[in-house]
């Protein structure tokens, strides 16, 4: 063989660490295989196929939207999959999934870390990698929640035959291919997939920019954060124009299938075609949102540079040796602690009391629990008073009408309002037409309408008495609008007839 | 040199610097006035100096950090038992959560091969285990030579070792770890409230805490700088009294 000339040896090496980074996804699996682990029999368990399963069991979780996926319900998983086949018991189960989890996310928080020689730089390095994470938490039931991290899914899509860096492109492909056949049904899951592609793409972009903007600190870094921002801006650009071209394909589909006379064998294949139009459009809104985004991390990255000539930063530095083995180690007074923890909190601030706080804004809240007999009050603050038990009042009143209502909505969907009113009589609630509250209720819930619980800022900006009224919802959403017909209530009020029924919460498909 | 500045720059100055005093940070929008006027920046950076701060830039966001010294202006000891700790505190309860502390961060950053935090979350247990650690460190050294420094130099140390070792890990007798039994898992989880109240800290998961981005931030812009760096280190070992107590010269503490 003849001798390779410098280049191709350099070619060799070069990007060794990103292909080693690469390796190091596959390596929990590895550790996986080598516990030994038997079931009731005596049969072994393997554990890497069972970790794999594990990864899969979350990514379909993913495409589901589903973020609460705790260890029981991995149990459950990999009990029904090895039914017949294993002889485990759940609690077994449950105790294997935890132990896989453990594998991929290690319980004492440190990331897992893969160590090797590289030869192109030439001296050794670590990698970290994370493959689950945590995704939310029940205090309740003391459940923990997980889903995978980026590292995962590379190692998911890693055993697929190809990476993620040119995933959306090919499910762009596969797509428009399952399209062409009419395979309506697979093509909707690969818009699916498609979504957590571009989730995924997001996630990486958040964290792009808190990484931009922690650690650019010199001319080089710059260069090397502006060449991955424009690479991932021509991506973008690109998939972009494929998704343009899909959309169009996918109304083609649309307008021929519309056109097809053969009403009954098309009808279902139109209803799909037209939930995979929706749903590409989403797809590709997000999408563009990336593209805005990338632009804004470009001018971050600008920023950052330009304050970078102001700072210069550290090749490295270790926190638990430099600081905390110092201070420990010697040990130092213990002042210097407060020292160190300084940089961590806010400064101190002198809080004093002002004379003229006599004349601000007063916040007086009557009634509630404190009686405040005030017998020289001033005639605003008994004004103010009584506006507030009225608001009370008015409440509470509020909270009956509402309360009868969700228990008639509970036998029908809907009613409307003069049934309501009829249906009031039958349970002695007559008297309510007399008052002039009772027709203004129905006006705020037709004003509102779609009505939902409050969330926390509107809560606090409006003190009306009607968060708790509209706390009652809970998680419905109630719908009025106006129907024909006038309601003659036999008093002196009348109101406009309305129509109420319960709105579905997220309006979607 | 003599320099004027015009009544309405000192005025901009003063409200951002008013601004971060108040908050701690400066959103978008005020940053531009920041960035865009030198003399804005300049003033700025004085105001904050005269407080014993520093003023760090972000892309989005301007942070206003006490320096890594003693200073009046920085929260008082008393503030801080007053507020964060149980009433009957003393000083040894606040060293120790300062430790704590050090020990949560120097967790998270304790290797030289990243400059990235090493880990996602810590669990309550397993900090309580480095803080064990490091209490059996400080152990090692003589209980005559730690009494010595305390009698020249007033270091209590053995009052924050006794402090931990008095605590039972758990109490066995309540179900909840937190609040105001007394053990290491409840210690711990008053101060991880104080870190959460800070936004140094986020829960994950039960008793599981990760960093938030603002004590990323601090610890790669502010520790990781190289001149702030030097004072920080400065600031260690100039509080070393032996070594000045022995005659050595400070030129050589200082540079490691």
């Amino acid at each position: 063989m003849e001798a390779m000339d410098r280049f191709e040896i350099d070619d060799t090496l070069s990007d060794f660490q990103e292909r080693m980074s690469k390796v190091a996804l596959f390596d929990p699996l590895f550790e996986l295989q080598r516990k030994k682990q038997s079931d009731e029999n005596g049969q072994p368990i393997e554990m890497m196929e069972l970790g794999l399963l594990t990864l899969l069991f979350f990514f379909e979780h993913k495409l589901m939207r589903n973020t609460k996926v705790g260890v029981k319900d991995l149990a459950q998983y990999l009990m029904r999959v090895s039914e017949g086949l294993l002889k485990v018991d759940i609690s077994q189960w449950e105790y294997l999934a935890r132990d896989i989890i453990q594998v991929f996310r290690p319980a004492s928080g440190k990331k897992r870390e893969f160590s090797f020689f590289n030869w192109e730089s030439g001296e050794r390095q670590t990698i970290y990698t994370s493959i689950l994470r945590a995704n939310a938490f029940d205090s309740k039931s003391n459940t923990q929640f997980y889903a995978l991290d980026e590292d995962g899914l590379e190692l998911v899509f890693a055993t697929k035959e190809f990476y993620s860096e040119f995933q959306l492109s090919i499910h762009q492909l596969v797509l428009r291919k399952q399209l062409e056949k009419g395979e309506f049904q697979g093509a909707l899951r690969q818009i699916n997939e498609m979504r957590v592609d571009v989730e995924s793409l997001q996630e990486r972009m958040v964290k792009l920019e808190h990484e931009i903007k922690r650690s650019i600190v010199s001319e080089e870094t710059l260069k090397r954060y502006s060449r991955l921002l424009e690479d991932i801006y021509a991506r973008l650009q690109r998939e972009n124009e494929e998704f343009d071209e899909l959309r169009q394909f996918v109304k083609e589909t649309l307008t021929r299938l519309y056109a097809d006379t053969n009403l009954e064998k098309q009808e279902r294949a139109y209803e799909l075609i037209l939930r995979i139009s929706n749903q590409l459009e989403r797809v590709h809104a997000e999408h563009s949102g990336l593209l805005q985004q990338c632009m804004n991390l470009k001018n971050h990255a600008l920023y950052s540079a330009k304050e970078s000539l102001y700072y210069t930063g550290l090749n490295s530095f270790n926190f638990e040796q430099d600081v905390a083995g110092l201070v420990f180690g010697l040990p130092l007074p213990l002042e210097s602690m407060k020292g160190v923890i300084a940089p961590f909190m806010k400064l101190g601030r002198m809080r004093s009391w002002s004379l003229l706080t006599l004349f601000a804004e007063q916040n007086m809240i009557g009634g509630m629990g404190e009686q405040t007999p005030r017998e020289d009050s001033f005639l605003e603050a008994a004004d103010e008073e009584s506006d507030l038990q009225f608001a009370l009042r008015r409440g509470a009143f509020f909270m009956e009408i509402m309360n009868l209502l969700i228990q008639e909505l509970h036998e029908k969907t809907e009613i409307e309002l003069q049934q309501f009113i009829a249906r009031m009589g039958e349970y002695g609630r007559g008297h309510w037409l007399d008052r002039r509250s009772f027709y203004d209720f129905w006006l705020i819930l037709h004003q509102r309408s779609p009505v939902r619980v409050l969330s926390m800022e509107q809560k606090q900006d409006n003190n009306t008495g009607l968060e708790d009224v509209f706390g009652l919802l809970g998680h419905r959403v109630l719908v009025v609008c106006e129907c024909s017909g006038i309601v003659e209530t036999g008093t002196r009020y009348q109101i406009q007839n309305m129509k109420l029924k319960w709105g579905d919460e997220q309006g979607e498909l | 040199m003599n320099y004027s500045y015009k009544n309405e720059t000192v005025m901009q100055a003063f409200r951002l610097y008013s601004q971060l005093a108040l908050n701690g940070s400066v959103d978008k929008e005020r940053l531009q006035d920041y960035i865009a006027d030198d003399e804005v920046r300049g003033l700025v950076d004085q105001f904050a100096a005269e407080v014993d701060c520093a003023v760090i830039v972000t892309s989005d966001e301007l942070f206003l950090i006490p320096l890594v010294r003693l200073s009046p202006f920085h929260m008082s000891n008393d503030y801080m038992k007053k507020t964060y700790l149980r009433s009957s505190a003393v000083n040894a309860d606040l060293y120790l959560m300062y430790m704590a502390i050090i020990v949560f961060i120097g967790a998270f950053y304790d290797s030289y091969q990243s400059l990235e935090p090493t880990r996602n979350f810590i669990p309550l247990d397993e900090w309580s285990v480095l803080m064990q650690e490091r209490i059996e460190l400080l152990k090692e050294f003589e209980e005559e030579q730690l009494k010595s420094y305390e009698v020249e130099f007033s270091y209590h140390w053995s009052a924050v070792i006794e402090k931990w070792d008095t605590m039972d890990d758990i109490k066995e007798t309540v179900k909840r770890q937190t609040g105001n039994t007394i053990s290491r898992l409840s210690f711990l989880d008053t101060v991880k409230r104080f870190l959460l109240e800070q936004q140094l800290a986020e829960e994950v998961g039960a008793g599981d805490l990760a960093l938030t981005e603002k004590t990323k931030m601090i610890v790669q812009r502010y520790f990781m700088e190289l001149e702030y760096n030097r004072g920080i280190l400065n600031f260690l070992y100039n509080l070393d009294e032996r070594k000045k107590a022995e005659g050595e010269d400070e030129g050589h503490a200082v540079d490691r």
